[in-house]
């Protein structure tokens, strides 16, 4: 099954219709990672929620689609989103804390997704949330399920929502900056298992991010945002190696820290 | 560009000495909540910034690696060891003398917003360190203060606008500006790019670069990102935990690492090279966890022994003026 | 979200104006003007209508804030007595626009001076840290829950029946208000890393305090002057009630509407009425005063 995210937005929002996405459009294709490249500012995050309907408040979409297979995600009522998010798009977000309810356990909150989308029985539930603790690289679900968000590490608490995110088996996941915030070593180990869990489970991801290096090591396709437009889209390697917008060649520049030699002791 | 002369700090010539001298530095924290055990944040660290070099403190969060530069500057009280910036006694100091000394060592921190009082004028932010440690006022206040500007390249009309109406990139700028202001020849910089944008970043550590070699600064470079510190400083400190497990040369340490540690940093580094393959080295666990009587990091350690949970092991040499802190350095036993 | 204000083309340079200043608390001139700040021009107007009217009023007028005329008792709003008169044959218009000398006066006093020694106290608690802050906030808990009419009476009692003890009384209401309001603000501001870096600059604690905590914990302060001094208003009227301090027949709005609340059954509203208007103009006028100022020292938009 092919599943296809054109997006083609023209988001605008506030007092004076400020429009902070340009005719963006991309394309998810299935079964790979597609990174979407931008500095603060740039809009990936917004379009990110604008395909599942999540714009803050003052912010609607002026134009274009959003494709999820054959269906356009645009226009869509809250009830009709909510049966989309969860079981065929899954979101993940930058801050694992605070995507995580802290006052109940880690149990009861997979549990509750689980209630919300699917019908299971008690026992089925819990067999499938550790199922899904240890998928996402926990070797000691059963500890984990009864915690609660503070006493989990970040990279533990992120691993959570990864779970958490896919026990509905979505078709896609978008991730939005999942491991800024964490450490280098936890970064990789989170990074390395999501790319497992995809070819795995045969997803598609979106990842959201403003590290190229996270794009060079693991996505498939990338695209890159500046200032509500996309500047350039193509196959990861073309791209990265040779770069059509200057903005993407200045960014890769950045990234490299060129300009600054190794320090040789004087 | 004339330069105004501030006033010659009565300072004792050491240029053969080393600037920052930190032996055995301890400091712990009390738990913030009930039950919660003391935490000892810096365990006996010991390491020497030779002047006009540039020293990167390596570490993961939790490390210690701020909580050292806080206690270097005399910001936090140490529990232990001793301190000596520019020969100067730092740790017990009387305050009114340790404020006088702020002249020669200053410091950049990580968030370029937060650093400056929403409402004071920028331009009055960066001259706030002359007029307390200096005689200058009026005509020639300004003027210093639109050199500084020029230095860290800030268009002069800033100079009346507040923080929120800047930049990242500028905001942090006038906290460098602001920094130098007194001609200091210390400067500690606690990860002074981490929040900053990618394409700022470059900009705002090539005018590091550039200070420390024009103004003969002696730096402390706070950071967790290795590739940062390969671009900018000379010799590098990994701290682990609190302890400070290696120290060398900052081509040689990150080449040939010669503590586990070291090689799972390294091994974690994403190239953005997409056709260099990604070093994979075993990595185990979360920072900090486990830790017993012996090396802290044994617990995720791949080459742990029964040894190693004995006791701490001692700084060993692993080259010219390199040490790591492993039973097995010199050893021919490197993670696989 | 340019820069404030027409300040570059002012002949003294601004930067020199920033340094030479110790307080940074009222150098705005854009955020003044009328046009972008409405409360601070209300509020003004409304407080020079009254200021100015207890003056010009009572000159001008034929009758004496004081003088009791008791054959035109209760006489209602004609030509001669556009306000009326209440039961002693007093001239409403003169008592109503001349009491406001009493009560804006006291009540700035006395709010004025429980701001003064509660920032004062309120920073030392605030940036004390262990027993001695939590001593003080115990102090301060106990003086809340001191009755404050049985202090005003202890103070007649002590030193007689004087004007002042209203403001010493006023001030020891308002006290616990401010040094709470300050203190808060000053626990959060010593956390934030624009102090420690100030700090770091070399700043010793007088000029940190002065030039960096202060400025940045006043908003809230500024804003509960006005309203403080609102209840003042009220609170001056109740002990007049209760015998202290104001006595007939110095006009004061409060007990001119306390001492003529009976006359409303009677038809005759306007004893009540006029000073009620007034008491609630000061009100508002003092709290859009206060709303104004803070927002003329607001720095972020």
């Amino acid at each position: 099954m092919v599943d296809d995210l054109g997006v083609d937005i023209a988001g605008s929002r506030g007092r004076a219709d400020t429009h902070i996405l340009r005719h963006v459009s991309l394309e998810l294709r299935a079964g790979e990672m597609h990174g979407l490249v931008g500095e603060t500012g740039s809009g990936k995050s917004m379009t990110a929620r604008a395909a599942v309907g999540l714009l803050p408040p003052g912010g609607r979409i002026v134009s274009g689609r959003v494709l999820l297979g054959v269906q356009n995600l645009v226009g869509l009522s809250e009830k009709e989103f909510r049966q989309i998010r969860g079981p065929r798009i899954a979101m993940i977000f930058q801050n694992p804390r605070t995507a995580l309810h802290p006052l109940l356990s880690v149990q009861t909150q997979m549990g509750n997704v689980l209630k919300a989308h699917l019908d299971l029985g008690a026992e089925q539930r819990r067999n499938r949330i550790l199922s899904y603790l240890r998928l996402a690289g926990i070797h000691d679900p059963e500890r984990v399920a009864h915690s609660f968000p503070h006493e989990l590490s970040g990279g533990m608490a992120q691993r959570v929502v990864i779970a958490t995110s896919l026990i509905c088996e979505p078709e896609i996941l978008i991730a939005d900056e999942p491991t800024t915030g964490l450490d280098a070593t936890v970064q990789r180990q989170i990074l390395d298992e999501l790319a497992a869990l995809q070819a795995q489970l045969a997803l598609s991801v979106l990842m959201i991010t403003h590290d190229l290096a996270i794009v060079a090591q693991y996505c498939d396709w990338v695209s890159v945002m500046q200032d509500g437009r996309i500047v350039e889209d193509g196959p990861m390697r073309g791209v990265l190696k040779e770069p059509k917008a200057d903005y993407t060649r200045n960014l890769l520049a950045a990234s490299r820290l060129a300009g600054l030699r190794e320090r040789v002791k004087a | 560009m004339t330069t105004v002369r501030t006033e010659p700090t009565a300072r004792v010539d050491r240029s053969g000495d080393p600037a920052i001298v930190v032996e055995n530095l301890v400091k712990r924290f009390r738990g913030r909540r009930r039950g919660q055990p003391e935490v000892v944040a810096v365990d006996s660290v010991s390491f020497a910034v030779p002047t006009g070099a540039s020293l990167g403190l390596v570490g993961e969060s939790g490390s210690g690696k701020s909580t050292v530069a806080r206690c270097v500057l005399g910001l936090l009280p140490a529990d232990g060891g001793s301190i000596e910036v520019l020969g100067r006694q730092i740790i017990d100091a009387d305050a009114d003398e340790l404020r006088g000394w702020r002249r020669d060592m200053q410091i950049v921190f990580q968030e370029p917003f937060e650093s400056l009082d929403p409402r004071i004028r920028i331009g009055a932010a960066i001259a706030e360190p002359l007029q307390i440690h200096t005689q200058l006022r009026g005509r020639e206040l300004s003027g210093r203060v639109l050199e500084l500007m020029e230095l860290v390249a800030l268009r002069a009309a800033l100079r009346d606008r507040y923080p929120h109406e800047l930049s990242g990139g500028q905001q942090q700028r006038v906290n460098i500006a602001r920094a130098i202001a007194t001609h200091p020849s210390v400067l500690l910089l606690d990860e002074p790019t981490s929040s900053l944008d990618v394409s700022v970043r470059a900009d705002i550590l090539r005018l590091l670069v550039s200070l420390q070699d024009e103004l003969r600064l002696t730096s402390l470079f706070i950071s967790h990102d290795l590739h940062t510190i390969r671009s900018v400083c000379d010799r590098v400190a990994v701290m682990y935990h609190g302890r400070l497990v290696e120290e060398g040369p900052v081509g040689e340490v990150l080449r040939n690492p010669a503590h586990p540690y070291t090689e799972f940093l390294l091994g974690s580094e994403l190239p953005v090279d997409p056709d260099v393959e990604p070093i994979t080295r075993p990595v185990r666990g979360e920072h900090g966890s486990d830790v017993g009587s012996g090396c802290v990091f044994a617990p995720r350690c791949p080459l742990r022994v029964a040894e190693c949970d004995l006791r701490q092991p001692d700084l060993v040499a692993a080259g010219p003026a390199h040490v790591a802190a492993c039973i097995f350095v010199g050893s021919a036993k490197h993670v696989a | 979200m340019g820069p404030p204000g027409a300040e570059g083309s002012s002949a003294v340079d601004p930067l020199v104006v920033e340094t030479a200043g110790r307080f940074s608390v009222f150098r705005l001139p854009a955020r003044v003007r009328p046009r972008h700040n409405v409360p601070l021009a209300g509020g003004l107007a409304i407080l020079l209508f009254l200021v100015l009217g207890s003056f010009i009023v009572p000159a001008l007028s034929p009758y004496g804030p004081q003088e009791a005329n008791p054959a035109d008792a209760l006489v209602s709003p004609s030509l001669h007595h556009p306000f009326g008169t209440d039961e002693s044959g007093f001239d409403v218009m003169t008592r109503v626009f001349y009491a406001a000398r009493i009560d804006l006066s006291l009540s700035a006093l006395g709010v004025g001076l429980g701001l003064l020694i509660g920032v004062l106290l309120g920073v030392a608690a605030g940036f004390s840290r262990g027993l001695l802050g939590e001593i003080a906030m115990r102090v301060v808990d106990l003086i809340q829950a001191f009755p404050l009419f049985i202090l005003a009476v202890a103070l007649v009692a002590l030193s007689g029946n004087h004007l002042s003890n209203i403001v010493w009384a006023l001030a020891f209401l308002t006290t616990p208000i401010f040094l709470r309001l300050i203190r808060s603000r000053v626990l959060t501001i010593r956390e934030q890393r624009y102090i420690e870096a100030a700090v770091a600059l070399g700043n010793s604690r007088r000029r940190l305090l002065m030039r960096h905590v202060l400025p940045n914990a006043l908003s809230p302060v500024i804003v509960q002057f006005g309203i403080s001094m609102g209840y003042a208003i009220l609170t001056i009227a109740g002990l007049a009630f209760l015998g202290v301090g104001v006595q007939v027949p110095t006009p004061e709005w409060g007990s001119m509407i306390l001492i003529g609340r009976n006359n409303i059954t009677t038809g005759q509203w306007w004893t009540v009425v006029f000073p009620g208007i007034w008491l609630a103009l000061a009100v508002v006028g003092l709290n859009l005063l206060s709303d104004g100022i803070e927002r003329a020292r607001e720095v972020h938009r």
